[in-house]
């Protein structure tokens, strides 16, 4: 069998799919604690690792208790510690661990991906909703403040707000150092780049952002029915994670969302192959995104010449 | 269907993750918690992010002199952690730790008294005398964005 075959076999049987879905949350590790950050006490920067690398060479790695018990253990740890400065996509991971964790108990095959669906499907929900609802709450979101004052200042946008709304890369250089230094000394500063397009632009981008949210939290809380939800769910939350994470690198985010939606892929649907192959892409656009490239270009020139990463070394 | 005897496992993350959920929207009512952390999922709906928050220390030692205090690395963590969850008991056991150190002054700052600098004592034409410290203030500043004319203030939420 061709080697095009081999991958279209593995990727498109259903008995694959939860064999993928612990690939992708183990990788989800090794991503995001591959630097043993000092920040993380031993032993669980030592778990992090090795502990993923171990299950992705595990056969059924979804019903190895041990290791999925000993992550979940040290995440706990790690939150007792450090809860008060982790970001919400740790949370969200570890609910998902635990989830995972608890779904090695379940017996029966069918009931275990029931599930592992169910509490994808209740995440994403989760996520959305109340990431919506906290935007609905706070009192400088709604009327475009916040974004407004972001993209004044947070060059992460710059690419968005550059291609939008012509904003000058040299008010934003100029924010962020009035904010780094003026601000130390002065109680109330000013900062540059008023327009209006920007202003208008900042409230249509809190409202486009504020109702993708709520309604992908409104798909994912519906039980998938009809076909067209089905498909409408999948494509909407590719869209939103390929947009959102192409501009803001906040992409441990996405790559969990990611892990979700191959998990709600129905086998037995139409376009399953289509689904579970674009979501296996978006995970790997997004380890591009990453600072892994950068980290391991050293290693990688030895082997290959890309554009890509020569764009990211420099 | 989920069947009934199989709800209490499905219902297991829904309950955890709502009761971190209303912890952290109590916490950021009530003691000043940044919506941006602490799993309420608040991340890009406010300004109020850890890193747009600052604090001013100042001290009333003998004499009865308001000295400002500069933050030891020893309680950069501490410091960081009550930046973002400034609750009374937070506040109360960072003051405490502040107190169980040993301080000098030096050119209207408060420093803290390293074994470093009591090796080296002799460098310092007036060595360094510890002081007592009578009163701890803390002034929470986040900042506050005004849209009409873009001007960002600084601005107490909180004083201790």
């Amino acid at each position: 069998m061709k080697m095009k075959e081999k991958i279209r076999t593995f990727v498109d049987e259903d008995k694959n799919q939860l064999k993928i879905i612990s690939l992708l949350t183990a990788s989800i590790f090794i991503l995001k604690f591959y630097k043993f950050d000092k920040e993380i006490a031993f032993p669980s920067n030592i778990i992090f690792i090795f502990a993923p690398i171990m299950l992705i060479f595990i056969q059924d790695s979804l019903r190895s208790r041990f290791l999925w018990g000993v992550l979940v253990s040290s995440m706990i740890s790690f939150f007792y510690k450090n809860w008060y400065h982790l970001d919400n996509h740790l949370y969200l991971f570890f609910y998902w661990i635990m989830a995972v964790f608890i779904a090695c108990f379940i017996g029966a095959r069918e009931d275990r991906i029931k599930y592992i669906k169910f509490n994808a499907c209740y995440l994403v929900f989760f996520t959305m909703m109340i990431s919506a609802l906290q935007k609905i709450m706070s009192s400088s979101y709604m009327n475009g403040d916040f974004f407004l004052f972001t993209f004044l200042t947070d060059d992460r946008f710059f690419p968005l707000t550059f291609s939008l709304f012509k904003t000058n890369p040299y008010d934003l250089v100029k924010n962020k150092l009035i904010l780094n230094e003026s601000f130390i000394e002065s109680n109330a500063v000013m900062l540059w780049g008023k327009s209006a397009l920007l202003e208008k632009g900042s409230l249509i981008f809190s409202y486009f952002v504020v109702g993708g949210e709520f309604l992908l939290g409104l798909l994912f809380f519906i039980p998938s029915l009809s076909n067209f939800h089905y498909h409408f769910r999948l494509s909407l939350l590719f869209s939103f994670i390929f947009l959102v994470y192409l501009f803001v690198p906040v992409i441990s985010f996405g790559y969990i969302l990611t892990v979700f939606a191959y998990t709600l892929i129905d086998s037995k649907r139409k376009y399953s192959f289509f689904w579970k192959v674009s979501y296996l892409v978006l995970f790997l656009f997004l380890i591009s995104l990453s600072d892994l490239p950068k980290n391991l270009y050293p290693l990688t020139k030895l082997f290959i010449y890309s554009p890509v990463l020569e764009y990211y070394q420099n | 269907m989920i069947k009934k005897s199989k709800l209490p496992i499905f219902l297991i993350i829904p309950f955890v993750s709502i009761l971190i959920l209303i912890v952290q929207i109590f916490n950021m009512k009530k003691n000043n918690l940044s919506s941006w952390k602490g799993g309420g999922f608040g991340m890009f709906s406010s300004i109020d992010a850890p890193i747009h928050r600052s604090m001013k220390l100042t001290v009333l030692v003998e004499n009865n002199k308001m000295l400002p205090i500069q933050i030891p690395r020893v309680l950069k963590n501490h410091a960081n952690f009550i930046l973002v969850f400034p609750s009374n008991e937070n506040i109360f056991s960072f003051k405490k730790k502040i107190r169980e150190m040993v301080w000098f002054e030096r050119d209207g700052f408060l420093l803290p008294l390293h074994e470093e600098i009591l090796k080296n004592e002799n460098i310092y034409s007036d060595p360094p005398r510890p002081v007592s410290i009578k009163e701890i203030e803390i002034d929470f500043k986040k900042i506050f964005f005004e849209s009409k004319n873009y001007s960002v203030e600084k601005v107490v939420f909180k004083k201790r």
